[in-house]
């Protein structure tokens, strides 16, 4: 029946766009600078401020820049290079989602369902994001109206946590109260569908131009007050600000010897720059085809490593430290939502440093959201023939379905830790490996250089395309390799034993099926419009052309 | 604070300064982009804002 009515709406979207046979202004950009901190945007998120310092603090402090810088000279920036030249290229022959994108670099029936995966990644990924952007804004409001000053009893603030989140039992949020977890969600999806609804340049832009900046003032505005912390505890004199950089800076070099330092300093590179995500390779096709890619691709990851590095770097973990010692290094959620609420009770105007800090990451994290949105938008829109009501009613429809999901069974964060693992982590490995893929050896770096360089404000040297095409690929297999080992097989036993993650497990199934069978409509669609048509004779058996 | 850990936090810091702070003189110090002319294959995607909704 389903199968049916998308037959049907694809039918007659194709027989309305005939009828009007008129041509459409293309969404662009409104500014150069626009874009880069969209993109920016889209690239810093929590993992900025809570991922990276206990990254670095648990594989060697300061020994850790150092396959930290590597990875990114190696695997992070030449990636955003290839994603956004891919991008502009797809997006001047025509196309803005990846399926399309693909179909053009690699003219193969299968790229377009390789390119599905740009799609189903930020599809899936939004579907509890979400739910830890309210987890943001609830912490600001908790700041603004006291609830979170609970003083210095660490138990206090892991069981704030645990009420707010639900991890109780399944179903535990679902009261509501002006302040309830489910009530700040459903404000949050709505805000990001209502900024979305805007389009590229008068939504996603406008909102990042003022978001960007406020996140850089209350990021500073923390730094300072940590900064001049001093040494709050004078019987405790270890723990001071000089002493709190040194917990997250001292190098300890024997670690450099351990793989897991170079895994996860590659890793924590690969995430953070928000590549094999299928958002920048979306965000670029909304370029001009002689805009700038080389110097836009660096400032956006130059702008990614300020607020890791300079930020992320200074405030989470020394401030941590100095007020609760060396045990304050936890996991992510441990880190941010436990440890630092105990930090800024005990600071002096910690009520106000705390919302600061909170709403800053709310705006990190919204920034992102609406970037996981716009892939799904434009594949709705040029891959079904939607207009902008109908894609952004239909991708509400599906991510309320996920984010409920998710919401619902929040015991544990059982199905929040699913869809982060299967998805925001192994699939954007895969998809960053395809990525790398096509860029090296179906674009070829030949014309990907030369695609790279056109319109280019910098010289990227000739070096990047060769970590292209043999040694970034090498270096990222040798990553996932070393990843699937080390976790797959504990997820695969979770699966076993708690019904929550398999129910997870199969909707991510049932969301895959159905991008795919909607990626063959559009497939189909593309076709009999003429923008991918079948070669001749004998490549008519390989694969598709595409209209130049 | 050891002497090796305040070498290796200014130098991490200073280079992403550095990187930041050439970026973005050089973004901002670029002149206009030029009006783009229309390209055929353009004309045939309607993904824009939210004029025509409908």
């Amino acid at each position: 029946m389903l199968l049916r009515y998308l037959f049907l709406f694809h039918n007659q979207n194709m027989e309305v766009k005939v009828a009007q046979n008129k041509p459409v202004a293309k969404e662009q950009w409104g500014s150069r600078i626009g874009v880069i901190l969209a993109v920016a945007g889209s690239a810093v998120g929590l993992g900025n401020f809570l991922r990276f310092p206990g990254q670095a603090a648990a594989h060697g402090g300061g020994a850790f820049m150092i396959p930290y810088f590597i990875s990114l000279l190696i695997l992070g920036i030449p990636l955003c290079w290839a994603e956004w030249t891919m991008g502009r290229y797809g997006g001047n022959k025509g196309f803005n989602s990846a399926p399309g994108i693909y179909s053009v670099i690699w003219k193969n029936r299968l790229s377009k369902y390789a390119g599905s995966i740009a799609i189903i990644v930020p599809l899936i990924v939004y579907m509890y994001y979400v739910i830890i952007e309210a987890w943001c804004l609830g912490y600001a409001i908790s700041y603004l109206n006291g609830d979170l000053m609970l003083g210095n009893n660490p138990d206090a603030y892991a069981s704030f946590f645990g009420t707010f989140v639900g991890s109780s039992e399944n179903g535990a949020v679902f009261n509501f109260s002006a302040t309830s977890l489910f009530t700040l969600t459903a404000v949050v999806f709505i805000l990001n569908f209502a900024l979305i609804y805007r389009g590229v340049s008068k939504g996603i832009e406008t909102f990042c131009k003022v978001a960007i900046p406020a996140m850089v003032v209350c990021a500073i505005f923390v730094l300072i007050r940590v900064l001049t912390l001093g040494t709050p505890n004078p019987e405790l004199p270890e723990q001071s600000v000089v002493g709190g950089l040194g917990f997250m800076w001292n190098p300890d070099f024997t670690k450099l010897s351990d793989p897991q330092t170079w895994l996860a300093a590659s890793g924590q590179v690969f995430f953070s720059l928000s590549v094999g995500f299928g958002i920048i390779i979306n965000y670029a096709s909304y370029l001009k085809r002689k805009d700038d890619v080389a110097l836009s691709g660096f400032t956006a990851s130059s702008m990614n490593e300020f607020f890791e590095v300079c930020l992320g770097g200074l405030i989470t973990l020394p401030a941590a430290f100095i007020f609760l010692g060396a045990t304050a290094v936890g996991g992510t959620f441990g880190l941010g939502f436990n440890a630092l609420p105990n930090v800024f009770a005990m600071m002096p105007g910690g009520q106000i440093f705390g919302f600061l800090w909170f709403f800053m990451l709310f705006l990190a994290a919204i920034t992102s959201s609406l970037s996981m949105l716009q892939p799904v938008i434009a594949f709705l829109e040029e891959g079904l023939g939607m207009k902008r009501h109908a894609s952004v009613t239909m991708l509400g429809l599906i991510t309320l379905l996920g984010a409920a999901f998710v919401t619902y069974f929040s015991k544990d964060l059982v199905a929040l830790d699913t869809f982060d693992f299967w998805v925001g982590t192994t699939l954007i490995f895969i998809l960053g490996l395809i990525q790398i893929l096509l860029y090296g050896w179906a674009f070829g770096i030949k014309k990907g250089e030369q695609q790279m360089h056109q319109g280019a404000h910098i010289r990227i040297p000739k070096i990047v395309q060769y970590l292209l095409k043999y040694v970034s690929p090498i270096y990222l297999i040798v990553i996932f390799v070393a990843f699937v080992i080390n976790n797959v097989p504990d997820y695969f036993a979770t699966l076993a034993s708690n019904q929550a993650a398999l129910l997870s497990v199969f909707f991510i199934g049932a969301v895959l099926a159905f991008i795919a069978l909607l990626t063959h409509i559009a497939g189909k669609r593309w076709e009999k419009e003429g923008k991918l048509q079948y070669e001749t004779s004998q490549s008519e058996t390989n694969g598709i052309g595409v209209t130049q | 604070m050891t002497p090796a850990g305040w070498m290796i936090m200014i130098s991490s810091i200073g280079a992403v300064l550095t990187a930041v702070g050439f970026s973005f003189y050089k973004v901002l110090t670029l002149p206009a982009v030029e009006a783009e002319t229309t390209l055929k294959s353009e004309g045939l995607i309607d993904t824009g804002d939210t004029v025509d909704a409908d």
